[in-house]
């Protein structure tokens, strides 16, 4: 195979999320030329640092909010980087949505003021929903307390560029927001 | 008294394996960063194991190459069975591992080393595509092209990335 018909086929495995060394063809016809090998191999690292480095906003949780820590993944899951971000969609969209969705507590300082004259004891509520698409488990919790969003969203990475082979250890990223 | 190259016949085919290390260990980290340092290990330990197997007068650097990338390829069969066998479970997610998986700083700036080889619309397709997880289609209708024009940039920019050698790279 020369380069051309390699690279070509190493593109279409990539272009639609798989892994080129899985086609024994590519693994045959990089072997047969080391040079080849040390291209493919800056090629991979290069994408796998660009896949590690996607934009999602980190910060440490805010005081009073904590975290869950556990989360159900599913095996064999792949991490499709498409799906994730539907995901991540509908994740927002629940943020967005909150103000609006109906609330068993007060929604201002002088409401909570009202209550505590009037006697009635507000009682503070925390909801969490929790997703899992393609790989990626999103939480998203609101705290009554302190009127704070957040979303945490957990994924299994390991080194390898195939997608099915992404479970390993879970990161998690913790994006706050503040409920308006 | 001058010394023979490293890659002279006069000098051992066991000193001559052990002088790979640093390259076979670069070549692995980019595969398989983690597990690198023990990969090079393995490739060294078989390449001294099947030494009888190099035929002299070969490139003993490209020999020493095809053997990691198989020990490279063994691993991550090795890795691809093991989820298999654990089966779904909870994962109790420690904080620890949280930052770990992240690219460091060195790693960004080889890859924006990398980047600065590469067109601007290149650049911008290859981000899109592999950074942010867009599909061809997603990125063909946000650029306004057709997808065969993506792809074409896509694969122009990977070939870029993998004939591209920064100035640490080739000393």
């Amino acid at each position: 195979m020369n380069d051309d018909a390699l690279w070509q086929r190493v593109h279409d495995r990539l272009d639609v999320r798989a892994d080129p060394l899985d086609d024994p063809e590519i693994r045959e016809a990089l072997e047969a030329d080391p040079e080849r090998l040390d291209e493919y191999a800056r090629v991979a690292e290069s994408l796998r640092i660009l896949e590690r480095s996607a934009p999602v906003p980190v910060s440490a949780p805010a005081t009073g909010f904590r975290p869950a820590t556990s989360f159900r993944l599913a095996t064999g899951f792949g991490r499709s980087l498409g799906l994730g971000s539907i995901a991540a969609a509908a994740v927002f969209a629940i943020i967005v949505s909150w103000p609006s969705l109906p609330r068993s507590v007060p929604a201002s300082p002088h409401d909570t003021e009202v209550a505590a004259t009037s006697g009635t004891t507000i009682s503070r509520f925390r909801v969490s929903v929790a997703t899992t698409v393609a790989g990626r488990s999103h939480r998203t919790t609101y705290d009554s307390a302190t009127g704070r969003t957040a979303v945490q969203i957990a994924e299994n990475i390991t080194n390898s560029p195939r997608p099915r082979d992404r479970i390993g250890p879970t990161r998690i990223l913790v994006r706050q927001q503040e409920s308006p | 008294m001058e010394l023979p190259p490293p890659s002279s016949p006069a000098i051992p085919l066991d000193e001559r394996i052990a002088a790979t290390r640093s390259r076979v260990r670069a070549f692995l980290r980019r595969l398989a960063p983690e597990d690198a340092e023990d990969l090079s290990q393995e490739a060294l330990a078989r390449a001294l194991r099947y030494r009888d197997a190099y035929r002299p007068g070969g490139s003993l650097m490209s020999w020493m190459l095809r053997i990691a990338f198989r020990v490279y390829l063994d691993h991550r069969e090795g890795e691809r069975r093991r989820p298999a066998e654990l089966g779904e479970r909870d994962v109790e997610v420690a904080d620890s591992q949280s930052s770990a998986r992240r690219p460091d700083a060195g790693d960004e700036a080889l890859v924006a080393s990398r980047l600065g080889s590469l067109g601007e619309t290149e650049r911008d397709v290859l981000l899109r595509f592999h950074r942010d997880g867009r599909t061809i289609r997603e990125i063909a209708a946000e650029l306004a092209m057709p997808e065969g024009t993506v792809k074409s940039h896509l694969h122009r920019a990977r070939r870029k990335l993998a004939a591209y050698r920064s100035d640490e790279e080739t000393r």
